[in-house]
């Protein structure tokens, strides 16, 4: 097990790299994320793997228990009502303010192993056959580089893919690969999968129509939380939306947002400017 | 409170599914086979039918076939609950009037999400 010590440590290394704020009592989880990484490297148990950090004062091993860290659970459609609200009204407030050939500009950030972009890029895909959707881009980033990996891949196990789809959207979009499913080509295609840590300014990604950035921010301090809301504020149109995980809130930190009626749906204000 | 018709010849699956279904607060009956099924469902119509495909005496696809035909036989939410998983298979349940479907194994959580897909949640 884990040392106070050592937990204190990675809380440490884990807000400086990537604004994970860690509870203490959430060591069982933190130890049990380690164990296999710590396997790779030779350690008996997260204990050791912290001390070799020590020892060979290894930045490269910090970033790998860092990415260790990060929580990777997602589902397809995560909150079905969220996704009703952001094909309803989101996605519809944006389309009334474009050009009918307007293309979208959509940021999944923090997206882990790649539901939630490939979820938006099936939402596109049939708004599109009722003939009343845009074409988009979809950019979807994670810190983790090992969630991008499997992201960009597109192949989900049977589990993964009967959370959140329906049986008619699996089999419309999904090929059967052996015990696994990969989204078709037109879906993977959608969307453009990159690195991208959110303590960074997100430079020349912008400006976006659409934000996504769920159950992310709610891992962060107040401070790390504002200041990446207003990174992601400044990478969106003016008239731009943010979605949220369905308990987070961003206009309690800072005026770069306002509350929408739908839950976890936010509006960039246009007034708003970026502190130089 | 809504009723599910559990149809399956295995007694671990249809007791596993009925602890996870009564937790979603259905009232649970059980039948082991598609006859069985299909006189549970003369009796009183379900709300729901989750359905195993290979089965003695009557399957899965057949007792669907024909429940579709009987006199309010079109009103249960038919959810699949099988190993089969060939696309061909699935469009055939489809065809023959399922409304969802769930590959075995399955959990919990796909329960529940399937039937929040086809509407009983």
């Amino acid at each position: 097990m884990l040392s106070d010590a050592q937990f204190a440590l990675i809380a440490r290394q884990a807000k400086r790299r990537i604004g994970l704020a860690l509870k203490p009592e959430r060591l069982a989880v933190i130890d049990a994320r380690l164990a296999p990484l710590a396997r790779r490297e030779g350690c008996a148990c997260a204990g050791e793997l912290i001390q070799a950090t020590q020892e060979r004062c290894d930045d490269l091993l910090w970033d790998a228990i860092v990415d260790a860290l990060v929580d990777p659970s997602t589902n397809f459609f995560r909150d079905r009502d969220a996704w009703r609200a952001l094909r309803d009204h989101g996605i519809a407030n944006i389309l009334r303010g474009r050009a009918a050939n307007a293309r979208l500009r959509i940021w999944s950030a923090g997206c882990a192993t790649g539901q939630e972009p490939f979820s938006l890029a099936i939402l596109l895909d049939e708004l599109r056959e009722e003939g009343q959707g845009a074409t988009a881009e979809i950019i979807a980033t994670d810190v983790s580089a090992r969630l991008i990996d499997k992201a960009s891949a597109g192949i989900f196990s049977q589990f993964e893919v009967q959370r959140g789809l329906s049986v008619r959207r699996m089999i419309a979009r999904f090929e059967r690969i052996g015990d696994m499913w990969r989204v078709n080509d037109r879906v993977r295609a959608a969307v453009r999968f990159d690195a991208h840590n959110l303590l960074h300014e997100p430079a020349g990604m912008g400006p976006f129509d659409l934000v996504l950035c769920r159950n992310v921010l709610s891992g962060m301090d107040d401070e790390d939380r504002k200041a990446t809301l207003e990174r992601l504020a400044g990478s969106l149109a003016e008239d731009g939306m943010l979605m949220l995980g369905a308990e987070e809130d961003a206009a309690d930190v800072t005026d770069a947002f306002s509350r929408t009626n739908e839950t976890g749906l936010f509006l960039r204000n246009a007034y708003w400017r970026k502190a130089a | 409170m809504k009723s599910c018709l559990v149809v399956d010849d295995s007694r671990v699956i249809r007791k596993v599914a009925r602890r996870i279904l009564e937790d979603l607060d259905f009232e649970i009956e059980e039948a082991a086979d598609g006859l069985e099924a299909l006189q549970a469902c003369r009796k009183a119509m379900p709300d729901a039918i989750l359905l195993d495909w290979q089965m003695p005496v009557m399957s899965g696809i057949d007792f669907l076939r024909t429940l579709r035909n009987e006199q309010g036989g079109e009103r249960p939410v038919v959810v699949f609950c099988t190993t089969e998983n060939d696309v061909e298979r699935i469009s055939e349940a489809i065809k023959a009037g399922a409304d969802e479907y769930i590959m075995k194994p399955f959990d919990g959580d796909i329960l529940h999400s399937k039937f929040a897909e086809a509407g009983l949640i």
